[in-house]
């Protein structure tokens, strides 16, 4: 009993402290600068002329004539693309930065997205700042929860401590996806780490013409909408930088830009692809070689270099048929399209600086990729659902008859591996391959004039993501404070590579680094690299290690482990010294988790609960539905009977299901690639608070899925229709249009309303309840999610 | 006098505990039910594997020695009438994870339905499943959705890799589990593609146990289930040679007995005891909760359920009615025991109620929450047991019968238990609490209880839609 008693005190006690916690941590949300009381040091009289006023600086004010920043992050591009590093992707603008500031040769990301935007803003090892794997692959380890911890600042946290505006533009990535919902938290959000504004997107990728957009914590809906999504988001750049400018022209900003472009969806209008028409005829193979010889003469590749092998499922652009060629150049046509506009776009941001006379006092990183370029359109590439599932000589029909769908919305493109390959040149290997040059090498470009007598010059210092931090905040003589906003601060990892600004020869600050994405990895001593691939679902002891000299073999031809094997295990020893440092441990690989399942907020859950006025719902907001079983049950109110709307429906444009009301009878309508079937119910609408209910079931995987679509009132079967294998599409690829409660907003499910239908009576709530599902998501998916 | 006031004062403490936690539940809490959100017990749940109704020494056998075991039922709760779903392995096991009945998942029995000599086989059994779904929400999956760390070590025995390994069902570390229904040795190499080999020599219960205990090290500051189904005292019977002779040298007045066997069993209990006793080591006894029991009846040639009828395969009580203890100090009376029918498939919302995990809507759990009998808060609403096994079981040697077991259903009611064999509708209907042991058919002296008890049975065979063979098999010669 003296147990019992103590046992509830400890409870008690334990309640009050979980009280506690809050209230600090509700003091401590970062949400803007740290602005503590401070104490009056004048005199206060009983009347104004008996006292003596004591100005408090409440707010860290940024030195005279700090420079503005700008940190650019290009998603998914390959060191051989941009024409600023030899590749034929004209980009200008970008290169415009480049010769009148510098080329970083040896600079290296993670080789995959949400590490390297971590690595990148935390100046930190992914995997330190938990972010060891995509937002969507979490796993309940301090290397790869996702949960990013604020005793690792991020840029904007220490920049706006400095006095510094912060904006970030475009694709985010970074919050546990279980929180992209608007029940928050919201302290892992843009607002919640240091930034003032953000417009963009949370997840890995969007659509560029229909894209999924947040500004701040909103939603925001934009359809119809027209305008591209690099257009959208050098606008709202400009406008943050506008309007910053106008509010205090002489307060600095930072802007972080992180672009959906490069990234599938390759999308793009047409006169930007128009100017590509016929270039690339000359097919991947001759692309390395003319690159090659390009990137030799800016300097960023040694003399001396040749190309690797073609590598894994790459065939030679020669042994493929007439007809194979000419489809597979238009993937590349609108891939250079899509960079070219990219960098158009990047463009009107700088002559916006430099029409409002600030450019020269802004210091531009610009990250030409976050990884290598993405192997996930395979050996064909993807054009669209309907023609990605075609075969052979079926396929290449499709894809040349599609000259006028590729790069708009009803396209949803990615470029065969050949052309991934040829955008890596000269590196081997792709895209989320953490052991390979190919996975992690990307170019890196500063602009900075008050600090850049060398303009055009190249550095080939050794450099990582993480060190951008660290440089930046040397070149413009930031303070790290020790806490921030109440959390005390750990150390940077990165290191500056403000040295190299000056001099061409400045020796090699970053000596170690270790890389890591799903159980590939590396490990970077003084010009050494050991590395092994690892296959997926394998087993890590038997991964081959291979050894590299990266100092005469930049690009990892001659594998030294049989030569050198005490070298080799010397890196190897440092590695796992380096992994137990920084969270590595456990390794594990995308077969432990279901991405594409993992993307939206609803994941984790098996049930939900949706209430009539709650936003159309797409993106990460809204559950995947796309191969699961699920019940809908819609609650509704029918007084006269003459009730009619929408009750729930998902989707619309050219796929979506819809449960409806209409003529007195439940209705039930799906779509899949513009054709719609119904099902009415056989009984009528009874009175009172009704339960409709859709039971939609698929069995099976992939090919030969069928399915039921059944339909309830009040748990009286009214109708029922069976699907085939191609009728079980709910939501088509662009993602655009959601889940509804009570109407059907932008395109219409069923041809019999116009949308959005709204219900005319009163719906309770609807919950949509999942069967567990088996698996959906490969491996090989894994790119093409993220 | 003493008593009462101790009742007194109890009451009134439960009275203020009621009191303070009802507080905390309103503010710290939200909306939940208080015993759903507070208490959070580890689970450590032995399952041995085809140990029999009275092998273990608390039930009386004179020559099998378990002294670890009886200890455990000291300090927890027997069950003197807990039931396996199924007379065999992988059906009461895809019971117990899925908390469903076999016509739910369709594994009924052991590999093939299609037991024995074909020309015997009158009937064309239902078809046998051997994984359990992946698309089924188990009992780890709801577990661990609750925030436990989960671990399986031993047999599972329901499909394996990424289609129904454990890995895919709920289990965060799995350890020796596949779709093995046996071990290939008890001794290392155990070619068993889901255990790294230890030295050689090494006994597989221990190291299911080491491998346990050290999952446990690792996990105990969350709270963890611990799901640990010996391949022991499965076949092929392996054991310590000098537990073997011990053995060899015990007289006995058992019916049926084998040295090797009655080895294994103490190997097991020994391991038992000593992740008992870590547990006590590791200060995490109070706050566990500890099952023991056994997933069938015993293996017919080396020990007996005398005096039960039957044994492993069987829907005589033999076959079914297995050892329970469950044991969670200061919660489960210490030394109290249950005549309460109980069956594998109560598991599963028994441990939601106690942790306060939850299923989705749609989930269907078959069987009772159990936890008003453990925490002696009352009872449980009457209900009735079922078995639905559609497929043959050839007889071992030495039994005197074709079939242990033809396609059948059985059915527990109150006191009394009707079996009903498919082929020829024959009934069976024994007063179990007058005939425990099943001797006396009363089918024909009490034909209103058996029609009634055929009816409920029926009525639930319809109602989870339970094959019945019915298809004549073409190459039967009676």
């Amino acid at each position: 009993m003296i147990n019992l008693k103590k046992g509830t005190f400890t409870k008690q006690s334990g309640f009050l402290a979980r009280w506690i916690v809050v209230g600090v941590f509700a003091a401590n949300q970062a949400y803007a600068q740290h602005s503590p009381q401070q104490p009056f040091k004048g005199h206060i009289g009983k009347t104004l002329e008996e006292s003596v006023p004591y100005k408090i600086e409440h707010n860290k004010k940024a030195a005279p004539g700090s420079p503005n920043i700008v940190w650019i992050l290009i998603d998914d591009a390959g060191f051989g693309a941009t024409s600023a590093f030899g590749g034929l992707a004209e980009t200008p603008n970008i290169e415009k930065l480049a010769n009148n500031g510098l080329r970083f040769s040896n600079f290296h990301t993670t080789g995959i997205c949400s590490p390297t935007r971590a690595s990148l803003l935390t100046g930190r090892n992914h995997h330190s700042v938990h972010m060891g794997m995509l937002t969507p692959a979490t796993k309940d380890f301090p290397g790869y929860d996702t949960w990013m911890p604020f005793e690792k600042a991020n840029v904007a946290e220490i920049l706006r401590e400095n006095g510094y505006n912060t904006f970030a533009v475009g694709k985010w990535h970074q919050t546990p996806v279980a929180e992209n919902g608007q029940a928050g938290p919201f302290n892992r959000w843009p607002l919640g780490r240091g930034f003032d504004h953000f417009y963009g997107f949370l997840p890995g990728a969007t659509d560029q013409w229909h894209p999924e957009l947040w500004e701040d914590q909103t939603k925001l809906d934009i359809e119809p909408n027209t305008d591209h999504l690099n257009k959208l988001l050098a606008d709202k750049a400009i406008k943050y930088i506008a309007n910053q400018k106008s509010g205090d022209p002489d307060k600095p900003f930072f802007l972080y830009l992180a672009t959906g472009a490069t990234h599938a969806p390759h999308q793009v209008a047409k006169e930007w692809i128009d100017k590509y028409r016929g270039k690339f005829d000359m097919g991947w193979d001759k692309y390395r070689e003319l690159v090659l010889e390009r990137q030799k003469k800016l300097g960023v590749v040694p003399a001396n270099a040749t190309l690797p092998p073609r590598g894994q499922d790459v065939k030679a652009w020669e042994s493929l048929t007439a007809k194979q060629k000419k489809a597979y150049a238009k993937f590349m046509e609108v891939y250079a399209a899509f960079y070219s506009y990219t960098d158009y776009e990047i463009g009107r941001v700088i002559n916006y600086l430099e029409q409002i006379d600030q450019l020269e006092n802004t210091l531009i990183f610009v990250v030409l990729g976050d990884n290598g370029a993405s192997k996930a359109g395979a050996q064909t590439g993807n054009l669209n659902a309907e023609i990605n599932q075609l075969k052979g000589e079926e396929k290449l029909d499709a894809i040349l008859a599609a000259g006028d769908i590729m790069g708009t919305d009803l396209s949803h493109m990615d470029y065969p591996k050949g052309w991934a390959m040829a955008a890596n040149t000269p590196f081997q290997y792709w895209k989320s391959d953490a052991n390979a040059e190919g996975g992690t090498h990307n170019p890196l470009i500063v602009y900075y004039p008050k600090a850049i007598k060398d303009k055009g010059g190249v550095r080939n210092q050794y450099g990582h993501v993480m060190d951008v931090l660290p440089t930046t905040l040397e070149l413009i003589h930031a303070e790290y404070p020790d806490t921030i906003n109440g959390y005390p601060q750990e150390p940077i990892e990165g290191v500056s590579l403000a040295d190299a600004f000056q001099r061409a020869d400045a020796p090699d600050k970053h000596k170690i680094q270790y890389y890591e994405i799903s159980g590939s990895r590396a490990i970077y001593r003084d010009g050494w690299k050991a590395a092994t691939w690892h296959n997926q679902g394998g087993n890590f002891d038997q991964d081959v290690w291979e050894l590299y000299h990266l100092s005469d073999d930049f690009n990892e031809q001659v594998d030294l482990s049989a030569k050198y094997p005490d070298t080799l295990k010397a890196l190897q020893d440092l590695f796992d010294q380096q992994a137990w440092k920084y969270n590595v441990y456990p390794l594990k690989d995308f077969t432990s988790a279901r991405l594409a399942q993992n993307r939206s907020v609803y994941s984790k859950v098996s049930a939900l609960t949706l209430y009539p006025g709650v936003d159309n719902l797409v993106g990460v907001s809204t559950p995947v539905y796309n191969g699961k079983s699920f019940d809908v049950v819609a609650e509704a109110d029918i007084v006269s009977g003459k009730e009619q709307g929408v009750l729930f429906a998902i989707g619309g444009i050219k796929s979506g299901i819809s449960l409806f009301i209409q003529d007195g009878k439940l209705q039930y309508a799906h779509k899949v690639a513009d054709k719609v079937q119904y099902i009415v119910a056989d009984k009528a609408l009874p009175k009172g608070r009704v339960r409709f209910k859709l039971a939609y079931r698929v069995n099976g995987a992939g090919k030969g899925r069928i399915g039921t679509e059944t339909l309830y009132i009040n748990d009286e079967k009214v109708g029922e229709r069976n699907l085939a294998d191609g009728q079980l599409q709910l939501v088509s690829e662009n993602r655009v249009d959601g889940t509804d409660v009570g109407r059907d907003l932008h395109g219409a499910v069923a041809d019999k309303y116009q949308s959005p239908f709204n219900f005319s009576g009163k719906i309770h709530q609807v919950k949509v309840n999942f069967l567990k599902s088996k698996e959906t998501a490969s491996t090989a998916n894994a790119d093409n999610e993220e | 006098m003493f008593d009462l006031t101790k009742k007194t004062m109890y009451k009134r403490l439960v009275l203020i505990t009621t009191c303070l936690l009802g507080v905390l539940h309103l503010y710290a809490f939200g909306s939940k039910p208080l015993k759903n959100r507070l208490d959070k017990p580890n689970i450590v749940f032995i399952l041995v594997d085809d140990l029999g109704w009275r092998d273990v020494g608390y039930k009386g056998n004179h020559y099998l020695e378990t002294p670890n075991i009886d200890q455990l039922s000291k300090e927890g709760m027997v069950f003197n009438y807990a039931y396996s779903n199924a007379p065999n392995c992988a059906p009461t096991r895809a019971a117990l994870i899925s908390g469903q009945y076999g016509p739910r998942t369709g594994i009924y029995t052991v590999g093939t339905a299609e037991r024995g000599e074909a020309k015997n086989r009158k009937l064309i059994p239902v078809k046998n499943k051997t994984e359990l779904d992946s698309a089924v929400y188990t009992l780890p999956e709801a577990l661990k959705d609750r925030g436990y760390t989960t671990g399986i070590f031993g047999k599972w025995h329901l499909g394996t890799g990424n289609e129904n390994g454990p890995e895919v069902q709920g289990f965060d570390r799995n350890v020796g589990g596949g779709k093995a229904g046996s071990p290939k040795s008890y001794f290392s190499p155990y070619h068993n593609p889901q255990l790294k080999d230890g030295a050689v020599g090494e006994e597989l219960t221990e190291r299911l146990t080491t491998e346990a205990i050290s999952f446990i090290e690792q996990a105990k500051q969350q709270p963890f289930f611990v799901y640990l189904p010996y391949y022991a005292v499965h076949v092929p019977l392996q054991a310590k040679p000098e537990l073997v002779e011990k053995y060899k040298k015990k007289a006995t007045d058992e019916e049926r007995y084998n040295p090797t066997y009655a080895a294994l069993m103490e190997t097991v209990d020994q391991q038992v005891g000593r992740l008992l006793a870590y547990l006590k080591t590791a200060g995490l006894t109070d706050n566990t909760l500890v099952v023991f029991t056994s997933d069938n009846g015993p293996f017919y040639p080396v020990t007996s359920a005398a005096p039960l009828n039957g044994s492993k395969g069987m829907l005589y009580e033999g076959g079914i009615r297995v050892p329970l203890i469950v044991k969670w100090p200061n919660k489960i009376k210490a030394g109290s025991s249950s005549d309460e029918p109980v069956i594998s498939i109560d598991f599963f919302p028994t441990f939601l109620t106690l942790t306060g995990a939850q299923v989705p809507e749609i989930k269907v759990l078959d069987g009772v929450d159990l936890s008003p009998i453990w925490l002696k808060q009352g009872k449980i609403a009457e209900r009735t047991l079922y078995w639905h096994f559609p497929a043959y079981l050839e007889a071992y040697k030495g039994m005197d019968q074709l079939w242990r077991q033809k396609p059948g259903g059985a059915i527990r009611k109150g006191g009394w238990k009707l079996i009903q064999t498919f082929e020829d509708n024959r009934i069976e209907l024994f007063n179990l609490q007058q005939d425990e042991v099943e001797r006396h058919n009363l089918a024909q002296a009490f034909p209103e209880k058996a029609a009634e008890l055929l009816h409920d049975l029926q009525q639930w065979q319809k109602k989870v839609k339970a094959p019945i063979p019915t298809a004549l098999n073409p190459l039967y010669k009676p």
